[in-house]
């Protein structure tokens, strides 16, 4: 891996708490759509289906948190650009989880199929 | 050499670095203008353009206005009504808005990055005529009295063929494809010049807040645009071939348009807005004499913003029957949104009070801004939350809301940016009277002209209809809009005409007369091709206060690559993160190969539009031959060593280095590219899982050949182009070129094996949307088959001709990233069209 390469994929490291946000937010809508058309739940039966959907919520918003945790952890470097990447990183992290953790608040309001 | 001993001895004076750089970075006159690839002459292009065509979008907004003036007006008749405020949109949208961002993005950012150039300068030229061709259709159309009439967002059945039978679509759906070529192009110049074409020392925490924002807005223009190109693509496909992707009756969803479009729509609202608050963060420092509150913070915010801005799409479809917990989902992220708008906002606020405001002109506009953002951003609440906008929806409230953010967000500070980057741009300074009475009149006029339309939309004035009766409440309020919309349309007019007077008769003016800090001040005014004598080792976000005799000093060449050589167009190429000098990027010179190739993707585009399909595969083969020659004469034909920059330091080539520029910028191209692949996959599975009509009568004929024959060539392709580049290491020529040609012909048996799909065993693409989706993956699969083709034979000829060595090896390395994403295209899409055969 050249240095260029590895410099990216610590821009990538920056925006990762958002990459899990938008997997979220795929998965819930998706997951959502397609059981409702298919028949997998309706107004009627929606627990099976608000359960899934529940359960794949706190997965990502663990996972989300999990990197946050990581980050937070991470050994420091003493150059100035790492500092604010690091800083930069950690802060991203954080409102990442908490945005995932936003993302499901529907999930206790709302009926599923309706 | 020391940095001091560079500084004591400069080869040559200022003033014979001024005229050597000058010759070499400049356009030559008359006809050779045509073949400028300079950053700031194309970008001021652009920007002239653009307003060019916002002078006619406001006319068109004062025939809406006109018509609208009163009830059961005569003015204009309903389908002149329908293209004008189709137009109006378009224009506003795709004409001026995202072009004027790219123009200021091209002219400013290797100014602010202290760079000399962009990466890719013929990208930058070849898209500004795609722009400019592309617009002129549009125009021409209007003229001819075919222009679009199916609203700016051309939904799904009215822009269809039995509802819109004649042109008018087909002009927006081609016309605007060949203007987002443009804005593709340059989101990938943007995201490759930030990356690695800084100055020495620029670290990403020492870049100006403005490129953060441009960064941001490029990546979103990367990721927001493609969805449309495929929408428009799968459009035009349905109303020339009869595909139907879009009819109910076949299969199709009209749900689809929708989605496709506001994946694109909404994060478009936010690629206006960042510029427009980058414009602010930069200014607002420099007239408050204080730095900016909250840098890291604006950075973290702009990351946020630039995903979930892709989140909210379908806000725009609250009232398109969509699952309620779907709807909540998105509401969700519309409310989330305002935390990192709102954390810009304060931190201007935070700014404005540590600091000593200066009212300038651009000032007031940040006032203006200021004000009309916050009541546009408060309105878009109201319609983020489901019940109230399913009140509003389609009403004249939604065009005062989005008029709110677009003005606010948008043109108060371009206007700002104006007045505060004019005396860089022509050396001279505007008086402020004309241009206060300017700003009184804009302010006034459009809060006087908006601020009644949110009432005419709660009393339940609906948009798009082209008069209304009398006895309905809305006489005044829209007499009020019509008026006062006269009035901000001569506040243009004003600014228009205090632009010119300033650049042809203002007083001139010293080098830096606001005393701001970032790098673009520190180059003469205006500025000349070459931008900077050399280029700085910035050791500080703002290095005009960490060094004020730094102009000078790189006047005098006491910087990196200060001694012009070779008739080398020499800018720094630098690690992303650290901005430490990793190599020396050399640039094409004027070249008229942009507009050619232009020209061939405008005939290919235009002999579409009129169904003169011969015509556009020649035009197809006329850009495959254009391209081949725009790529022929990069890079060296023979190895080189390090050679000095300046400042004691050595750096390679780019063209001898494993990750030019050329590089970065096929990954982009990449990415740009899995994001439509993304969205054509979902649009496939959107209407087989939501359309009514499924499951399709018939299905792929059930058969081990074609996949298995795609799945060895995409492999076998793979290993051929890695066995090519561990032959060019090695210094086996023979090997390396045989490798090549294998993986040419791999390429060619996926392209022809996925052409079989479609004819022998899919059903017709006219039957239903699944026979359509499959002929269309299937044409996909096959199109980047012929490019791996293409791509193969290009580096093949490049190695027999002595342009590729064990050092210059750049070929390999994108033909191989081509090859991974074709293997990836091919899995997927063997797996979208044959898992339902197989597994049925």
């Amino acid at each position: 891996m050249t240095p260029s390469t590895q410099a990216f994929w610590r821009l990538v490291l920056l925006v990762a708490a958002f990459l899990i946000w938008s997997l979220a937010f795929i998965a819930l809508y998706g997951v959502h759509g397609v059981a409702c058309a298919a028949g997998w739940a309706s107004v009627q039966n929606p627990w099976p289906l608000r359960l899934t959907l529940i359960g794949l919520w706190l997965v990502m918003t663990s996972a989300a948190a999990a990197f946050a945790l990581w980050t937070w952890k991470r050994p420091i470097k003493d150059q100035a650009a790492q500092g604010f990447l690091r800083t930069a990183t950690l802060a991203v992290a954080v409102i990442g989880a908490v945005s995932t953790a936003w993302l499901g608040a529907p999930l206790f309001l709302v009926r599923v199929c309706a | 050499m020391t940095d001091a001993e560079l500084r004591q001895a400069p080869a040559m004076s200022a003033i014979a670095r001024h005229k050597a750089l000058e010759r070499l970075w400049g356009t030559p006159g008359g006809w050779g203008k045509l073949s400028a690839v300079n950053h700031s002459t194309v970008g001021m292009r652009f920007i002239i353009t653009s307003f060019v065509f916002f002078l006619i979008g406001g006319v068109l907004a004062m025939l809406i206005r006109a018509q609208l003036a009163g009830p059961e007006t005569d003015f204009l008749s309903a389908a002149a009504y329908a293209q004008v405020f189709t137009m109006h949109g378009t224009v506003m949208m795709f004409l001026f808005a995202i072009p004027l961002i790219e123009g200021l993005a091209l002219y400013m950012l290797p100014k602010l990055l202290g760079a000399r150039d962009l990466a890719f300068p013929r990208l930058s030229a070849f898209g500004y005529w795609c722009y400019l061709f592309g617009g002129s259709m549009l125009i021409l159309a209007l003229v001819a009295g075919a222009a679009p009439d199916s609203g700016w967002f051309m939904y799904t059945p009215l822009s269809s063929k039995p509802f819109s039978p004649g042109i008018n679509s087909d002009v927006w759906l081609v016309g605007v494809t060949f203007v987002e070529v443009s804005a593709v192009c340059a989101a990938v110049e943007f995201m490759t010049t930030v990356l690695k074409m800084r100055t020495g020392g620029m670290a990403l925490h020492r870049m100006p807040i403005m490129v953060w924002y441009l960064w941001v807005t490029a990546a979103m223009m990367l990721f927001g645009f493609p969805p449309l190109i495929l929408g428009s693509v799968l459009l035009e496909m349905e109303r020339a071939f009869d595909w139907p992707f879009f009819d109910p009756t076949r299969g199709g969803s009209p749900l689809l348009w929708q989605h496709l479009f506001w994946l694109f729509g909404h994060p478009e609202v936010y690629i206006i807005f960042l510029p427009g608050a980058g414009i602010i963060s930069t200014i607002l420092p420099v007239f408050t004499g204080r730095k900016l509150v909250g840098y890291s913070w604006i950075v973290v915010a702009l990351i946020a913003l630039g995903f979930i801005s892709f989140g909210i799409w379908a806000h725009h479809m609250f009232a398109t029957g969509i699952p309620h917990l779907s709807l909540a989902f998105f509401s969700a992220a519309s409310t989330l949104v305002v935390i990192p708008t709102a954390v810009q906002i304060f931190a201007w606020l935070a700014t404005l009070l540590s600091g000593r405001p200066r009212i300038t002109l651009s000032m007031l506009y940040f006032y203006g801004f200021l004000s009309t953002f916050v009541i546009g951003g408060l309105t878009g609440v109201m319609v983020a939350v489901v019940p109230f906008d399913w009140q509003a929806h389609d009403t004249h409230f939604v065009v005062a809301h989005l008029h709110y953010v677009l003005m606010g967000g948008f043109i108060f500070p371009v206007l700002a940016a104006i007045y505060y980057w004019l005396p860089h741009m022509t050396g001279r300074k505007h008086l402020e009277g004309l241009g206060r009475t300017a700003f009184a009149l804009i302010f006034l006029g459009f809060n006087a002209a908006f601020l009644p339309m949110h009432l005419t939309g709660l009393l339940g004035m609906p948009r798009r209809v082209y008069t209304y009766g009398g006895d309905l409440g809305w006489n005044l309020l829209n007499l009020v809009s019509s008026v006062s919309s006269f009035v901000l349309a001569i506040g243009f007019a004003l600014v228009v005409v205090d632009v010119i007077q300033v650049a042809r008769f203002g007083r001139r003016t010293r080098r830096n007369p606001w005393n701001a800090t970032t790098l673009e001040w520190a180059m003469p005014t205006p500025p000349p091709a070459y931008n900077i004598g050399s280029q700085p080792e910035v050791r500080d976000r703002d290095p005009l206060i960490d060094d004020p005799g730094l102009p000078a000093a790189l006047a005098r060449g006491e910087g990196y690559l200060g001694e012009p050589r070779n008739g080398w167009r020499e800018t720094l190429g630098v690690h992303m993160l650290t901005g430490k000098p990793e190599q020396v990027v050399l640039l094409p010179g004027p070249t008229f190969i942009p507009l050619w190739t232009a020209l061939a993707t405008g005939l290919f585009f235009v002999s579409f539009l009129f169904k003169l399909y011969p015509i556009s595969a020649l035009a197809f083969v006329l850009v495959v031959i254009c391209a081949w020659r725009w790529m022929w004469n990069s890079g060296l034909r023979t190895d080189a060593e390090p050679v000095a920059i300046g400042l004691g330091q050595t750096a390679p080539l780019h063209a001898t280095t494993a990750d030019p520029p050329t590089l970065w910028g096929m990954v982009f191209t990449l990415m740009a590219n899995g994001v439509l692949f993304g969205a054509l996959v979902f649009g496939y599975l959107f209407l087989w899982v939501v359309a009514p009509n499924w499951p399709p009568p018939q299905l792929l004929v059930r058969e081990p050949v074609t996949p298995l024959l795609l799945v060895a060539a995409a492999a076998a392709g793979l290993w051929a182009v890695s066995r090519a580049g561990g032959a060019n290491a090695r210094g086996e020529r023979a090997a390396s070129q045989t490798a090549l040609v294998t993986s040419a012909a791999c390429g060619l048996v996926i392209a022809l094996a996925a052409l079989a799909v479609p004819v022998f065993t899919a059903p017709s693409p006219t039957a239903h949307a699944y026979g359509a989706a499959v002929a269309f993956i299937s044409g996909y699969m096959a199109f980047h088959g012929l490019i791996a083709v293409l791509l193969s034979a290009y580096a093949w000829s490049r190695a027999r001709g002595g342009w590729i060595s064990a050092q210059r090896r750049v070929e390999f390395a994108a033909l191989r990233l081509w090859w991974l994403y074709l293997a990836a295209v091919v899995g997927i899409s063997l797996t979208l069209l044959h898992g339902p055969v197989w597994f049925s």
